[in-house]
């Protein structure tokens, strides 16, 4: 792929840290999504989400609210499609990076590690839009199938240890075993 | 309940892959120069989030600090670490992150002295931007004597 059409698609962000708030508001308007609603708690994001109208959700992990593996299960077992299957990419600073595990197991499709760079966060944004992720329900748990990998991270390529997925995201298509 | 695995109409994939976008190395020249225009409010922002922990601090009194404390401190010091790594201040970056270390330490080991991190505000006033700039090897010799104090109280990476 060669172009990326953001005009189209609607953002919502999670994000009570107003530093973060403005950086990640700004990194997405620069890529082209001007359709964005930013807000700060788990509780908006409930009210909001069954509307249908977002494609992509960004939050971080650490929710003034609510815990954000409480939200992510809400999500995952919605009856709506639109919010069930939803992408989540999860932003999670430096004292709470034990929570990785945690929100994989909870069910975001991608997890980027505070401050947010333009290009750690595109990436991450199109690993979670891959067409070739099945989704999985189960008793225990409802999200993105976990037995997905792609290419390993280049650690030239970023100030933190975050994945590159665009060469995968480029070459994606059946019998990969993504 | 069976596992159930359902291929998903990925919305987002289908919109981004729509005619008439624009390239990645475009969208990312433009997020960041974006992030950029923030740079002088975002960073001017920098004094103003080290005296809000000073204050939470200072609001302890008796030479203790609570779990509480140190929580919400942590939720502070991470709004700094935002800008710190946002816009290059790598000496507070790291000074901020030493910060974080010692407070979950004392957090999971119930340490409630105040003495340590007092002494990690004030690294981090010595490195914020605005003050002097200190030459390397001081300060090397302010994180080894950090390093010092999470050794001594048994966390972080020393602990």
């Amino acid at each position: 792929m060669d172009s990326f059409n953001f005009s189209e698609v609607s953002a919502l962000v999670i994000e009570p840290d107003r530093f973060s708030y403005g950086i990640i508001g700004q990194i997405l308007r620069g890529y082209g999504l001007e359709d964005l609603v930013l807000i700060t708690t788990g509780g908006e994001a409930k009210k909001l989400l069954p509307g249908g109208r977002f494609h992509l959700l960004l939050t971080e992990s650490l929710l003034p609210d609510m815990a954000m593996t409480s939200l992510l299960k809400w999500i995952r077992r919605h009856p709506k499609n639109e919010v069930r299957f939803l992408p989540v990419v999860m932003l999670t600073g430096y004292a709470q990076f034990s929570r990785v595990t945690t929100a994989r197991d909870a069910g975001v499709n991608s997890v980027v590690c505070k401050p947010v760079a333009p290009v750690t966060l595109f990436d991450h944004i199109m690993r979670a839009a891959r067409p070739d992720r099945a989704f999985i329900d189960a008793d225990d748990y409802a999200g993105p199938c976990r037995r997905f990998h792609d290419n390993t991270p280049d650690p030239e390529q970023s100030r933190r240890a975050s994945d590159h997925p665009m060469e995968a995201f480029r070459l994606s298509g059946p019998g990969r075993g993504l | 309940m069976a596992v159930k695995v359902t291929p998903v109409p990925n919305r987002l994939g289908t919109l981004l892959r729509k005619p008439g976008g624009i390239s990645r190395d475009m969208a990312l020249a433009a997020a960041g120069h974006n992030v950029e225009r923030l740079r002088e409010e975002f960073v001017g922002a920098i004094p103003g989030e080290i005296a809000a922990l000073e204050e939470l601090l200072a609001a302890c009194g008796a030479g203790n600090v609570s779990p509480d404390i140190l929580d919400a401190m942590l939720r502070r010091a991470g709004q700094i670490l935002t800008l710190s790594g946002t816009y290059g201040y790598d000496p507070l970056d790291t000074v901020v992150k030493r910060f974080c270390d010692l407070a979950i330490g004392m957090i999971e080991k119930k340490i409630g002295d105040a003495a340590p991190v007092g002494v990690h505000l004030r690294a981090m006033r010595l490195v914020c931007p605005g003050a002097p700039e200190l030459p390397p090897d001081e300060i090397a010799d302010m994180l080894a004597g950090l390093s010092r104090v999470h050794a001594h109280y048994g966390v972080g990476r020393e602990g």
